[in-house]
């Protein structure tokens, strides 16, 4: 592999693939959904302090102050059931020795506490669902690496000029720079907003929970990128690449829940891509969080291995 | 077309075979490509010259067999950094990259810098006839300009190996000329190695000096197109009238026909012997004086089988 060829692909890839029509609907889509995540937790927060405040008279901007800090404190704590239940309490039922149970359920309670008390709660939320839902923003983002450029044979004026191991890390490294552009982005956005209309929390808690979010969110993109790279690399459709891109990271949660009706195995299926232990990420635990994101580089590694040796070994 | 003489291979392909699935597109194929050569690559629909071309290029692998080019093997072809090009044959640009920004993007692949790039570029699309689409996309060109586009990336720089793959198909006869006039422009300031795979038999015959005849993936003929042809050594006559059996046995009886086939009454073909030390051309000459002097004026009059001829009897009529 040359390092220069590949930083050359990298930034071309990554220049060119926004003005694509893929490209832009992957910025639009991502952004969206990004903002829709965090509008839908703040609004009805935001709309519900202020209705409070109206009903009980706050006058002053303190008196209103402390009546939001309230009304935030009593939908954390109703949403706290709806968050550990994110993180994977439900698992908790299916222990049979009670001890263990009791230890279990004492650890989500502590996990979920230090999301919603020790953290910007409504940060936490935020992430939490953009943690569950990017890995399909990710599919709509790199399916197509490689596939439409061979697909339309585009890819031989480059064939004779570089090497295929530096086409393949520089579209890979590509997309991952875009994806951590659109990841500052978008927290960027949220974050500033929070710090400037929720007063709530400090704007050095937001930055630093914000910012440790964001690498997370690309840890987690990692595997999923590098999955699409196998995919992409595979089949020389966009179409197919993006239907089948789609189908494996949904599909495979989407297995495991509906199998959990019939066998109490179905659960493990989650392990073949990183939804098993993405949540891991914001444990309170370091050993946990460590341990998740070096799943997730074990995972983008594997994956990456197979796609890499797919297209340097495929007829183009 | 003067024949160069050639010291060495550019390009060496031994055993080469490729099948897809039950087709062998290729089968056991070697062929010594002379450097400095515009070596023609012939053959019908199927005869497996896009596949030789691509496994030439690493586009596919290869069964059995191995090509080198410029000594090296074709696994580490990238590392001549652009001495090895390609008109690839149905490749499509990108739609959404301006046309100067791809082709700046394959020259610094090939490693040059961005400013060298840009200016060779530029000067190669100049040169081409695209010098005012330089920003536009390609949705702005015909298919006779992508061509020309393709041909500019493959000439641009100071590639040692062109190859180019079926440069004019699909493309109208103005544009397939200009096509052809640009290859060989290109050709008289550079004296790169050039393969041109068609089925178009003129266009081989006005560009290339060697060709290679590919059927049904094997080469059933290879050489330069002199050779290939028969060059000098035969020449077709139409009269307007017949000879005479006394003039026919005349003209047998001379020392530089080997063999003299009337084809019908006015049609002639003589095959020639060159004697040793004497130019070929002067051996027509002489011929033609004679008949001259017999009171014959040729109405059409061919110097050795046309490719088209020779390619049609070793192919079976052109049929695939």
């Amino acid at each position: 592999m040359d390092q220069r060829r590949t930083r050359l692909v990298a930034a071309h890839s990554s220049k060119y693939s926004l003005r694509s029509g893929v490209g832009l609907i992957f910025i639009l889509l991502s952004l969206m959904f990004g903002l829709i995540v965090a509008q839908s937790l703040l609004s009805p927060v935001e709309r519900l302090a202020r209705d409070v405040a109206k009903q009980q008279g706050a006058e002053t901007p303190e008196e209103r102050e402390e009546l939001r800090r309230e009304v935030l404190d009593q939908i954390v704590d109703q949403a706290r059931p709806a968050v550990a239940w994110v993180l994977g309490s439900s698992s908790v039922d299916k222990i049979e020795d009670e001890t263990e149970r009791v230890e279990a359920r004492e650890d989500y309670e502590e996990w979920t506490s230090s999301l919603l008390d020790d953290k910007p709660a409504l940060l936490s939320a935020i992430l939490l669902v953009l943690l569950w839902g990017w890995p399909f923003v990710v599919a709509v983002g790199a399916f197509d690496l490689v596939s439409s450029d061979v697909g339309s044979r585009r890819i031989r004026y480059q064939l004779l000029r570089v090497d295929r191991s530096s086409i393949f890390f520089g579209r890979l490294f590509g997309t991952v720079l875009t994806f951590i552009a659109v990841l500052v982005m978008l927290l960027g956005v949220v974050v500033l907003y929070m710090g400037l209309k929720l007063p709530y929390y400090e704007m050095s808690d937001l930055i630093s929970w914000g910012a440790y979010g964001g690498l997370c969110l690309v840890v987690v993109s990692l595997p999923y990128i590098a999955l699409c790279s196998w995919i992409s690399a595979t089949v020389s459709s966009a179409m197919a690449s993006l239907t089948l891109s789609v189908l494996v990271i949904g599909g495979i949660p989407l297995f495991s829940v509906l199998g959990g009706q019939t066998s109490e195995h179905a659960d493990k299926v989650l392990y073949l891509l990183p939804w098993g232990t993405q949540s891991h990420l914001f444990h309170h635990d370091t050993t946990l969080s460590v341990g998740a994101m070096l799943g997730c580089l074990g995972y983008t590694a594997l994956f990456t291995f197979l796609g890499h040796r797919k297209f340097v070994t495929r007829d183009l | 077309m003067t024949e160069t003489v050639m010291n060495d291979t550019a390009v060496q392909i031994d055993g080469l075979s490729k099948a897809f699935g039950s087709n062998r597109a290729l089968d056991d194929v070697s062929l010594g490509i002379p450097t400095g050569s515009i070596y023609g690559l012939l053959g019908p629909n199927g005869a497996g010259k896009t596949t030789l071309f691509s496994i030439a290029a690493g586009f596919l692998q290869a069964d059995a067999g191995q090509i080198e080019i410029l000594g090296q093997p074709v696994k580490r072809l990238s590392e001549l950094s652009g001495r090895v090009t390609i008109l690839p044959q149905d490749a499509l640009f990108a739609r959404n990259v301006p046309i100067v920004e791809q082709l700046v993007f394959l020259r610094r692949l090939d490693g040059a810098d961005k400013q060298s790039a840009r200016q060779d570029v530029v000067e190669t699309l100049e040169r081409v006839g695209l010098g005012e689409y330089l920003e536009r996309g390609v949705q702005a060109l015909s298919h006779g300009m992508l061509k020309r586009m393709g041909i500019a990336q493959a000439f641009m720089g100071n590639p040692d190996v062109i190859l180019l793959d079926e440069p004019t198909s699909g493309l109208d006869p103005q544009n397939a000329k200009q096509i052809r006039d640009l290859i060989a422009e290109f050709r008289s300031t550079r004296n790169a190695t050039t393969i041109i795979s068609s089925h178009n038999l003129a266009e081989i015959q006005e560009l290339c000096d060697h060709v290679a005849i590919l059927d049904h993936g094997k080469v059933v003929a290879e050489g330069p197109v002199g050779t290939i042809t028969g060059g000098q050594k035969r020449l077709d006559l139409t009269l307007s009238t017949p000879f005479t059996p006394h003039q026919l046995e005349s003209l047998r009886g001379r020392p530089e026909v080997r063999e003299l086939i009337q084809r019908d009454a006015t049609r002639i073909r003589f095959e020639l012997q060159i004697p040793e030390g004497q130019p070929e051309n002067q051996v027509g000459i002489e011929l033609l004086r004679s008949i001259l002097d017999m009171g014959h004026y040729p109405r059409e009059m061919s110097q050795g089988d046309s490719l088209e001829e020779f390619f049609l009897q070793i192919t079976g009529d052109g049929e695939d």
